[in-house]
């Protein structure tokens, strides 16, 4: 069965909460809220998770440590040239002091690369195609958006507008 | 406060300033794409005839490039510390004034990533500092804080690239949604399709808090690794333990007083008078005073240092700054300028005068860069050997003009995003506005 999309566009965030909670009642689990700005009640009407970004960045901060410690003694270890009496570094870890600076930078440049393409992963983007959205949202209205069966796309209209939506939008 | 505006207000108030730009402001950027031409020019007569050109003679081989790198760095590092650390925190004030510290970072330090080049006189080899493989089979050596430094400050370039351009995400996408043509369709990219829809903020406030989360020990980072390139050597007045958070705490003073320097005449032409209040001034002129009373503490603690040391050497250098041939520049900038005039900020009324606060500010700037040329300079004019010793330096008007010329770059580069992007982050403004509810709600 074909889903259908419906779209509400809200002026008060507190009415636009309060249909949010309706619509979960009444067994709409399909719902995207649209909002200027971050609140946290939008995940916790929502009831969601947290974000899995957090172990795109544990990688990368991981992968970037790790890259520094075997660049740093790799090429040292390749080049050995003993400057100021000091011990050249090496794989365990004897004399690797200095490279601590080069291995923290590159945990912090991967840990965030990763945060990035984390972030893009999971909020795909670049989003070229949009199914339903309104440009007052990036100003101060907020939206739901209702993803549901044919024969129930009345019902979740109804509780879109009795709660105070400006406009409902068949998509 | 900012909260008795409402969420359209901050949208179109914003938007506004990236409008079709007024004659001045063409005039502004008239005078910095000059003065940055002042010093291409420079540069090009140190490139054709050598770095002699700079005003560089025995024994002072680091002055004005090492300076304006120290100083340029520094200034990035209130923009992270606002953007980043004041985030985590949680200080509701930084919301208005962090996009504005964030610009000046990336492009400060984009000036400062110059200076290194520059410096090493011939600057199109200044790729042998990245580890690359190369045909003669040599790697750098990561010993030396010079290589710390590439490592630092390409790291700090591009987080706080990043930083900002994620920031800048959601307001483009506001400016998206009001501009048409060819703004709509830039816009449209800087937005990357964001619709603002749970999901993405769910993820984005995540990405957010650990891009500010890496920021921060980035920053602190960054500026000890500067200081070590003084502190790793046994220069009497560079090797010192007290240099990283002392140079952290110079970095952060100096930043914020350039954030106040832009802020003050930004937030009048653009007017934006509503957004920026006197109470983010105040805040910003607490954390200068804050900072200023570390920096001072650290300028008496290397005194008392040097005294206590024994050594003969680190106390000769310190009687030479206090006395010597300098002593005229340790006096004016780093005793009044850095350490006693932002003592002015215990009142208040100096505090919300923005007269007051941009000349001090200003006088701040000026300490800052002359306590990175005292550092650099007298502590070269004056090492172990009475032989080497000398009051000869001189800076020549190459190092003028190319320091000058690194005034016009980073305010070129300022004013054009300026106009391009909001200098207020429009999404953050919102977050801590009470959200528009229903009339009988309320």
């Amino acid at each position: 069965m074909s889903s259908r999309l419906l779209l509400g566009v809200y002026p008060h965030f507190d009415e636009f909460l309060e249909a949010t909670r309706k619509l979960r009642k009444e067994g709409f689990r399909d719902l995207v809220l649209f909002s200027p700005t971050a609140r946290h009640e939008l995940e916790e009407v929502l009831e969601e998770g947290p974000s899995v970004v957090r172990w795109f960045v544990l990688v990368g901060a991981l992968l970037g440590c790790l890259s520094g410690y075997v660049m740093t003694v790799w090429m040292n270890q390749d080049w050995p040239i003993i400057v100021g009496g000091k011990p050249i570094g090496d794989w365990d870890l004897s004399g690797t002091q200095p490279y601590v600076v080069p291995m923290f930078e590159l945990t912090i440049l991967l840990g965030s690369i990763f945060n990035l393409v984390g972030l893009f992963v999971n909020a795909r983007l670049p989003r070229i195609r949009v199914e339903a959205y309104d440009p007052r949202f990036s100003d101060d209205h907020f939206g739901i958006q209702v993803r549901t069966s044919e024969d129930k796309i009345a019902a979740a209209e109804a509780i879109l507008s009795k709660n105070g939506a400006k406009e409902v939008k068949r998509v | 406060m900012v909260t008795e505006l409402t969420y359209d207000q901050v949208n179109r108030d914003v938007l506004r300033t990236l409008e079709k730009p007024r004659p001045y402001y063409f005039l502004g950027l008239a005078i910095t794409a000059f003065m940055f031409a002042l010093g291409a020019w420079a540069e090009a007569q140190n490139i054709q005839y050598g770095l002699g050109m700079s005003g560089y003679m025995h024994p002072v081989y680091w002055a004005f490039y090492i300076t304006d790198f120290v100083f340029w760095v520094g200034i990035g590092h209130a923009g992270t510390l606002i953007s980043a650390i004041l985030y985590l925190f949680r200080a509701r004030w930084r919301m208005s004034v962090y996009r504005a510290a964030e610009a000046m970072t990336v492009f400060a330090v984009a000036t400062a990533g110059l200076f290194p080049i520059l410096h090493v006189g011939r600057p199109w080899l200044a790729y042998w500092l990245f580890p690359y493989p190369s045909e003669r089979q040599l790697w750098p050596n990561f010993k030396s804080p010079l290589v710390w430094d590439v490592f630092a400050i390409s790291t700090y370039a591009t987080v706080s690239t990043v930083f900002l351009f994620i920031g800048i995400i959601p307001d483009a996408a506001a400016a998206r949604d009001r501009a048409t043509g060819i703004r709509k369709l830039i816009y449209s990219i800087f937005a990357f399709g964001w619709l603002g829809s749970s999901d993405q903020w769910r993820h984005y406030m995540k990405s957010y808090m650990f891009f500010a989360a890496f920021a921060t020990p980035l920053v602190l980072s960054v500026h000890s690794v500067v200081s070590w390139d003084f502190a790793m050597s046994i220069v009497p007045g560079w090797h010192s333990t007290i240099f990283p958070p002392y140079f952290v705490a110079g970095a952060i003073l100096s930043g914020v007083a350039m954030v106040i320097t832009i802020l003050i005449p930004l937030r009048k032409l653009m007017g934006l008078e509503h957004i920026i209040t006197m109470w983010h001034f105040e805040a910003l002129a607490k954390l200068l005073l804050l900072t200023s009373t570390i920096v001072g503490y650290a300028y008496a603690t290397e005194f008392w240092n040097a005294w206590y040391s024994g050594s003969k050497y680190e106390s000769g250098h310190f009687l030479y700054r206090a006395f010597g041939h300098f002593a005229p520049t340790f006096w004016f900038g780093m005793v009044f300028c850095n350490s006693l005039l932002p003592q002015l900020f215990y009142f208040r009324g100096v505090r919300t005068n923005l007269w007051m606060l941009f000349i001090i500010s200003i006088f701040v700037n000026i300490g800052m860069w002359l306590e990175r040329f005292i550092i650099i300079v007298t502590a070269l004019s004056h090492e172990f050997m009475p032989y080497s010793w000398s009051d000869e330096y001189q800076p020549s008007h190459i190092d003028w003009m190319v320091t000058i010329g690194s005034f016009g770059w980073f305010f070129t580069l300022f004013l054009i995003f300026a106009k391009l992007f909001p200098m207020v982050s429009i999404n953050e403004v919102k977050e801590i506005l009470r959200p528009p509810v229903k009339e009988s709600h309320k």
